[in-house]
């Protein structure tokens, strides 16, 4: 059987991926997969644990982060769509007009 | 006797509903309804509510305590504040002395409310002033009524609010609104004493209710009030000298009388109500409402008494030589109150109500005539600039002419008898306790009373009689008398003129008019009897105190003769000041007088009594050190550290702390997530090297009892490692 560790080594190396996406890249598309690549690597913990403690709880939860992962995509999508026809680029560096 | 309970609460309700209609939807109602009728709607309603009151007031005493004989009735409207041993309820109580006063209040108050129909007819803010006045009547009335100092004291302030309100209601004047806040500060000094004397009261008698303090003082020379004593002078002494600071302050006596003279910067029936009727007779009411605690303190009484004798002198020496018609009327309402307080300090209780009565009879009469004389001149005030206007406004002439021999004391006018009570009252009053007092309270008074005669006559002479002085166009448009105006005016000469047979002496023959020949009586001694019967028993040293009935009896005899002399002293001095006033003045100001000014011991004098004798300045010294005070204080306390370091400190931490953060904040995402990561990074790194930290709440979560339900998180111990080199562990401590 395989351990519970190394689903959670695929997690982390998963969410680590993510991070360093949405640390390093500017164009926005990627960020936004980069994003979904981390909340990938969340669900595949919660999984191990609820396969490891025979709990149908972080299945469920797997259940709510993929659909929260969908709604997210939307908005950003969108998000994105606006910002692109702004500005003719999408380059997350340029969106911070909320700083102000 | 039972103390049977009524709706008295309806009385001081209604003015204050007519108040809040006024105040709240006068302006509206002008507005909508156009300035004729909105005014009438205005004015309607005020003087309905203080009718109202009127009824009720007279209507009451007339059925209950003279029809069915009651000697009091009471109403507990509601428990006020009730906290521990302390129970002071919202009472009211209507009794005999109560019972003038509303009547006094509320009829005399009903009739300059009519009179300011015409007098300030043209007024832009018509509904304030009757909601001020209106307000007024409330105040007064709940002071009246009351039956504990506490509710005395809410009238008290309440009466000192609306006449700062009213003395100000042209505040766009600043000379006027000083003066207002003149009033109000002064007023302030005195109610310190007051709540002072209250607080004495109430340190001794647990309690501010007026039965209560009777009860106390019942035991006369044995009551604590006397056998307690702060540095050796005894209770009663200390707090009814505080008491009488306050009634110095609210009814205008040395040395807190420098305001009354400035009020008259307000509406002048607001004058004839409040600065000469009813609100300044407020400290004599509360000296005669607690007699019995007055009586107990002799030196408190000598020096009401030597107060009273010195103001009604020099306030009657300033009147003298005044030429604003209204400032005269102002120091002889000092002068007058001055003669209550000499009553009040020699026990003469009921002849101080007696004086109080009668003076807000003629001197509301004088206030309004002059208020009438003002208007038709087109608001000028200077008597020199005046002359002849009896035949442009005979009623106010005449009513004013019967005013001011009643003031002077001519008999059979209310003043008269009033007036000849007190100063008899002083000459009979000696004792062994204050050798020679009732012979200075007598000189001064008889003194007041040939300067009261000689300048109420000069007023009248200057104002009424010789060639018009003014100039031409204020004497062809003239504001003609109208009888919402004098209508007052005869009704109040009327009562000045019959007022004085409520106590007609028992030494003058009885009266052609009286069934059977019998003497009339003194009919409001007896009636007010029930309120000041205590003080009349205290025996022992206290002889200034205790008077209802004294001089009447057999061991300090004053003959009949011996009263006739005296009465007839004070009419050849009434009458003397009057036709030397006449000669000086028959035709407008004298050549004599300037002939005397050449004297420079006379103009001196003149100068003296014309400046006031320039107590103002000499109080503005004091007044220069307070406000310079004051401004260290704005300086230092509220400038430097409420609003320096206090308020502005507060937000300028903020701010800098803010700044700071803000610059964290630059808007972009990666770094964000980047601080973020380091967050997590930092407690991760917490957690590792001091996993207890990890654990809050005292129970960790396998060790609780979860009542059957298999725990899972952290029910095994995971340890893993991240990279390589983080290792974590999740789950509980392994035990041991």
């Amino acid at each position: 059987m395989v351990p519970i560790t190394h689903f959670l080594y695929l997690a982390i190396v998963l969410f680590m991926m993510g991070v360093v996406g949405v640390l390093v890249r500017r164009n926005v598309l990627i960020v936004l997969m980069s994003i979904e690549l981390m909340l990938n690597g969340a669900n595949i913990a919660f999984i191990s644990f609820s396969r490891l403690w025979g709990d149908l709880g972080g299945q469920v939860f797997a259940m709510f982060v993929i659909a929260v992962a969908a709604a997210e995509a939307a908005v950003g999508l969108a998000i994105v769509v606006s910002i692109f026809r702004s500005r003719n680029r999408a380059d997350i560096d340029d969106v911070s007009m909320l700083r102000d | 006797m039972t103390e049977p309970s009524l709706n008295l609460h309806w009385i001081p309700l209604f003015p204050l509903l007519g108040a809040a209609f006024n105040l709240l939807l006068g302006a509206q109602v002008i507005r909508l309804l156009g300035d004729r009728l909105g005014k009438e709607i205005v004015h309607l309603v005020a003087i309905g509510a203080v009718a109202f009151s009127c009824f009720s007031s007279f209507s009451l005493v007339q059925d209950q305590l003279i029809g069915v004989g009651y000697e009091r009735m009471v109403q507990q409207v509601y428990p006020w504040i009730v906290s521990g041993n302390v129970n002071i309820g919202f009472d009211l109580m209507i009794d005999r002395l109560s019972a003038v006063m509303c009547m006094v209040v509320t009829g005399v108050g009903l009739l300059i409310h009519i009179f300011s129909v015409g007098y300030m007819a043209n007024e832009p803010l018509y509904h304030r002033y009757f909601a001020y006045l209106n307000l007024f009547m409330a105040a007064m009335l709940v002071l009246v009524l009351g039956k504990s100092l506490v509710i005395l004291f809410v009238g008290w302030e309440g009466v000192g609010l609306c006449s700062y309100l009213l003395i100000g209601f042209w505040f766009s004047d600043e000379e006027k609104a000083t003066a207002g806040r003149k009033a109000f500060i002064v007023n302030r000094i005195g109610d310190f004493g007051v709540i002072l004397g209250m607080l004495l009261i109430f340190s001794v008698v647990g309690s501010l209710d007026f039965d209560a303090i009777r009860s106390v003082c019942s035991a006369a020379e044995n009551s604590p009030f006397v056998t307690t004593t702060i540095f050796g002078v005894s209770i009663a002494t200390v707090a009814t000298m505080c008491l009488f600071l306050g009634c110095t302050g609210k009814s205008a006596q040395v040395p807190l009388y420098v305001w009354l003279p400035d009020a008259m910067a307000g509406p002048t029936p607001v004058s004839a109500l409040i600065h000469a009727a009813t609100m300044v007779t407020a400290g004599v009411y509360l000296c005669v409402r607690l007699n019995f605690l007055f009586a107990l303190a002799p030196l408190t009484m000598a020096v009401i008494a030597l107060i009273g004798a010195l103001t009604a002198f020099f306030a009657a020496t300033i009147g003298i030589t005044q030429n604003d018609i209204k400032k005269v009327l102002a120091y002889s309402t000092v002068s007058q109150l001055g003669y209550m307080f000499i009553a009040v300090g020699f026990g003469a209780w009921a002849t101080a109500i007696f004086h109080l009565v009668t003076h807000a009879f003629f001197k509301a009469c004088l206030f309004l005539g002059s208020g009438a004389v003002i208007e038709a001149c087109h608001h000028n005030q200077d008597i020199r600039t005046m002359g002849e206007l009896r035949k442009k406004m005979p009623y106010t002439a005449g009513t004013f002419f019967v005013s001011c021999l009643a003031i002077s004391g001519i008999p059979p006018l209310s003043g008269f008898f009033s007036k000849d009570e007190i100063l008899l009252h002083a000459y009979v009053n000696y004792s062994h306790w204050s050798v020679g007092l009732n012979v200075v309270a007598y000189t001064l008074g008889m003194l007041a009373a040939a300067c009261t005669a000689f300048y109420m006559f000069r007023l009248y002479m200057l104002t009424f009689e010789g060639k018009f002085r003014g100039d031409h166009h204020t004497w062809s448009h003239y504001v003609r008398e109208h009888g919402i105006m004098s209508g007052p005016l005869l009704v109040l000469a009327v009562l000045a003129v019959i007022g004085g047979f409520l106590g007609y002496p028992s030494a003058l023959p009885a009266l052609p008019l009286m069934a059977g020949g019998e003497a009339l009586p003194h009919l409001l001694e007896h009636w007010l009897e029930p309120v000041t019967a205590m003080s009349a028993t205290y025996g022992g040293i206290y002889y200034l105190g205790p008077r209802a009935g004294w001089f009447r009896d057999d061991h300090h005899h004053i003959t009949h003769a011996a009263e006739y002399l005296l009465m007839g002293a004070s009419v050849m001095v009434a009458v003397a000041a009057i036709g030397f006033a006449v000669w000086l003045y028959r035709d407008g100001p004298s050549k004599q007088v300037a002939r005397w000014m050449e004297s420079p011991v006379l103009a001196a004098l003149h100068v003296w009594s014309y400046g006031k004798y320039f107590v103002d300045e000499a109080y503005d010294v004091i007044v220069r050190v307070v406000r310079f005070l004051a401004g260290v204080c704005y300086h230092v306390a509220d400038a430097l550290f409420v609003d320096g370091l206090g308020v502005s400190g507060t937000t300028g931490l903020v701010a800098l702390v803010g700044d700071g953060f803000r610059r964290w904040h630059n808007g972009n995402v990666r770094r964000y997530l980047a601080v973020l990561l380091l967050g997590v990074g930092v407690v991760m790194g917490a957690v590792y090297f001091n996993p207890s930290i990890a654990q809050f709440g005292p129970t960790p979560l396998n060790s609780m009892d979860l009542g059957g339900l298999r725990p899972t998180l952290g029910a095994q111990r995971v340890r893993m490692r991240v990279l390589g080199f983080v290792e974590f562990t999740l789950g509980p401590k392994e035990q041991g």
